[in-house]
């Protein structure tokens, strides 16, 4: 039976995890520490709030968008859920309401984008831009610039159960269900099509401004709910927050493999992107750079990474493919068999 | 005299051998018609004359003095223009900026002059009798037929030394491929060497000196025209006789299945009525760009359209592809690289990406193995090997691209089957498939609705056909007078030596 699937681990990103591995392994033996249960728990925990503002920047990238409003949908997710909850309202039920706000605002990142015809780089911006504004207008920044954070959202982002801290099992959750919706569901067959070409997509009867409506809005709550564990592992919560995500969520995508113009990709690269990351920026410091040299290491490895899971990828591709599959028969046997 | 000879030319990818050892001699004064099937290695060898492609072993000489290949910047200096079936242009550039493309008269700082080069490309325009193209307008704005017509002006830009026609008339109604192939005549009349790739036999016999057959990679008939007749042709091509081209159908148009009345596309075309029958081929006729395009992507929900229709007892909205196919209308478009394939994906997915919601358990997960079946299935129906189900589509040869377009519309089980010029680039074993499958589509009582630029194809599958002149219909050509002089009298308003033109 002919496999329909694309090809159940993809090159891209056994190369991510290659390289996360292979950077984990330096920091290990630079330093013995960096392999104990404690920092693998600590690196698990910033992982995945890259990992969720990633998840949804892998939605819209793969349906061939890009969504710029990531980091302010984080400061979003913090502030208005230390907002709602010194207003009174029980932590678990602010958590969810956020979530929901923030989906309500890729919606309108996804009707700019979808209906409105506006370019996606622009219209996210400018959706950021507004969510800035609002945020200002609360005024509940204490002195110091920042604002408090509820119970359920600290205990969410520094609990353990079991071997694992908790926000590191529904990212894996999440992850198994995110993994299958695009390799295994209608939906995720839609966005790897619009992404491909939006107008094939269209005329093979996809509804593309849904798909793409519906990758923007999930981008929204993933990216408020990375803000509100982020802001309940750091303890409170400032506009300024979610601005490091901003280019950590795109390269995560990328360095896992995705192309960034769309239609290909996986978010269990994008997984592999946010621990390499996360990995990367914990052991920098150790090397004793400086400032300057650090940046440029961080930059530069990062590129490789890219690379790596682009033409790396590709490159090997390509030798497998020729190896296994042959390109069309100069007379294709099928023709034959036609006259009528 | 000028001779172009290739001798010995190989070229494989991988493990498959493309081109072995193909020779092939060319005159100048003349056009030298060249066929086979896709997979024949035409391309490929018109890839190597261009310069794109390096070949293996062989060698090339042009008047006896070796052509150097392997860049086209090579290929440019000794002579030798291609213009290519699919589109090498600039959409986002202006018809002058893409004309005078790297020949563009620059000032003393390097800056274009853009007065001067509107002249020039005006000027060029004018000396191929093109005047009525605005050079001004951007070229992804153009027709697809104005557009390759331009290829062939840059490509003569100068006077080549070879001129090669890689299906450049493919997509060309009647009159343009005419004048496309006149300017070929031109050419060699200058002493080119003129080299004419096509699918249409016709095309050959009328306006090739002589012709060679490709078939396998090898160079198996090379003759003067004249003394080969079509079925000596065909038969070489395919390495066996093909006893029709053209089917024989079994049943009869039944009732009214689709009913349009008042259609209007923007103001350029409409309004217009059509009936089209159950099992009724109907053909849509005319010269290129007359609205055509614009009424096959209104009845398939493609853009946006007034008026009303319906199917069977149903009013029929059409308002999105989506609803048309849910409704059993399916478009097979124009462009299969750019609206009918995801080129990087298997041809499996390609096949049941128009039909996902057939093949999703409620949870909304995908019924893998129902999929792979139905793909399966419907590749057999195709006729599209089975192992090449998990290739990219892109790997497939034209023909083959084409029949999993065919097979992706039929999998969502149209009861009107719209079909915008599906046999384009097409060669002739798999245009004989199509028109198989179509006879049977119809037998089974599908109505479908067949525009084409070849009008031998409109005169020999449909049933009836309607002309189209200007977003209008202006007749029809019933079933009894079908004939290609017939559809032509009324595309160009009865002018009778116009019909010439068909041949």
């Amino acid at each position: 039976m002919t496999r329909l699937r694309a090809p159940r681990i993809h090159l891209s990103t056994v190369s991510a995890f290659a390289l996360c591995a292979v950077l984990f392994v330096i920091a290990t033996l630079h330093a013995s520490g960096f392999a104990s249960g404690d920092n693998v728990r600590q690196l698990l925990v910033f992982a995945s709030f890259v990992g969720f503002a990633a998840l949804g920047q892998t939605l819209v990238v793969l349906s061939g968008g890009m969504d710029l409003s990531v980091p302010w949908l984080m400061a979003f997710g913090g502030i208005q859920l230390s907002h709602w909850a010194t207003g009174g309202m029980p932590g678990g039920a602010a958590i969810a309401l956020v979530v929901l706000v923030g989906a309500l605002i890729g919606v309108v990142n996804g009707v700019g984008v979808a209906f409105l015809r506006i370019p996606p780089i622009i219209m996210t911006l400018a959706v950021g831009g507004l969510v800035q504004a609002y945020l200002l207008s609360l005024g509940l920044l204490d002195s110091s610039g920042k604002s408090p954070v509820p119970a359920a959202a600290v205990s969410a982002a520094s609990d353990r159960l079991g071997p694992l801290p908790i926000v590191a099992w529904v990212w894996l959750v999440v992850a198994v269900a995110v993994g299958l919706l695009l390799s295994r569901s209608a939906a995720g067959r839609r966005i790897y099509a619009v992404g491909a070409n939006e107008e094939v997509a269209r005329l093979s009867g996809i509804d593309v401004a849904r798909v793409r409506l519906a990758a923007y809005a999930l981008s929204g709550a993933a990216a408020a709910f990375a803000g509100v564990i982020l802001a309940g592992y750091v303890g409170n919560t400032y506009l300024d927050i979610g601005q490091p995500y901003l280019f950590a969520s795109i390269a995560a995508v990328v360095v896992g493999g995705a192309s960034i113009l769309g239609g290909h990709g996986t978010y269990w690269g994008t997984v592999a992107g946010a621990l390499t990351l996360t990995v990367l920026s914990a052991m920098l410091p150790l090397f004793h750079l400086s400032d300057a040299g650090l940046k440029v290491v961080y930059g530069v490895v990062i590129l490789l990474g890219v690379w790596l899971s682009q033409s790396g990828g590709e490159l090997l591709a390509r030798v497998r493919r020729r190896a296994t599959i042959s390109p069309e028969p100069p007379h294709s046997p099928e023709v034959t068999t036609s006259a009528p | 005299m000028r001779l172009l000879k290739v001798a010995g030319l190989r070229k494989s990818y991988g493990a498959v051998d493309v081109l072995r050892g193909v020779g092939l001699e060319a005159r100048g004064g003349e056009i030298h018609g060249l066929l086979g099937e896709n997979g024949a290695g035409k391309s490929t060898l018109m890839k190597i004359l261009s310069g794109v492609t390096r070949a293996d072993a062989g060698s090339v000489t042009l008047d006896g003095e070796p052509l150097t290949l392997g860049r086209p910047t090579a290929s440019t200096a000794a002579g030798v223009r291609t213009v290519f079936q699919e589109l090498s242009t600039l959409p986002q550039l202006t018809v002058a900026e893409n004309l005078l493309y790297g020949a563009e008269p620059t000032a003393l700082l390097g800056h274009v002059r853009g007065r001067r080069l509107r002249d020039q490309a005006r000027e060029l325009l004018a000396r191929f009798g093109l005047e009525r193209i605005d050079v001004d307008r951007r070229l992804g704005t153009l027709a697809l037929g104005d557009r390759q017509l331009l290829e062939v002006v840059k490509a003569l830009r100068e006077t080549p030394r070879v001129l090669i026609l890689d299906e450049a008339t493919s997509a060309l109604s009647a009159e343009d491929s005419a004048w496309v192939l006149g300017q070929g005549r031109r050419a060699a009349e200058a002493g080119a060497v003129v080299l004419l790739i096509t699918h249409r036999l016709a095309e050959v016999r009328a306006h090739a000196e002589r012709v060679t057959v490709l078939r396998g990679g090898d160079d198996v008939l090379a003759v003067p025209t004249a003394e080969a007749d079509d079925d000596e042709l065909i038969a070489a091509m395919l390495g066996r006789r093909v006893e029709r081209l053209y089917p024989r159908r079994g049943g009869a148009p039944a009732g009214p299945l689709l009913r349009v009345s008042d259609l209007s596309v923007g103001d350029r075309v409409g309004p217009l009525d059509l009936t089209l029958h159950e099992g009724e081929v109907l053909g849509i006729g005319g010269l290129q760009g007359q609205g055509q395009r614009e009424l096959l992507m209104a009845l398939g929900g493609a853009v946006p359209w007034s008026g009303s229709a319906r199917l069977r007892d149903a009013p029929y909205a059409g308002t999105s592809p989506k609803r048309a196919i849910a409704d059993g209308v399916t478009l097979v478009p124009e462009d299969r690289q750019r609206e009918g394939l995801l080129l990087a994906d298997p041809v499996a997915r390609n096949l049941t990406v128009g039909s996902l919601p057939r093949f999703t358990r409620p949870g909304g997960l995908i019924d893998a193995a129902r999929e792979a079946t139905a793909a399966a299935a419907q590749a057999t129906q195709v006729g599209v090997a089975h192992d090449r189900l998990g290739s990219p589509v892109s790997a497939l040869s034209g023909g083959n691209q084409q029949k999993v377009v065919l097979g992706k519309a039929l999998l969502a089980d149209p009861s009107v089957l719209l079909l915008h010029d599906c046999t384009r680039g097409v060669d002739v074993g798999t245009k004989a498939e199509i028109f198989t499958l179509i006879a049977e589509l119809a037998d089974r009582g599908v109505g479908i609705v067949l525009y084409s630029s070849d009008l031998s194809e409109l005169a020999n599958v449909c049933d009836r056909v309607l002309v189209m002149a200007e977003g209008r219909l202006v007749g029809e050509v019933p079933s009894g007078e079908l004939s290609e002089e017939a559809i032509l009298r009324l595309a160009v308003g009865s002018v009778p030596d116009r019909a010439e033109v068909a041949a």
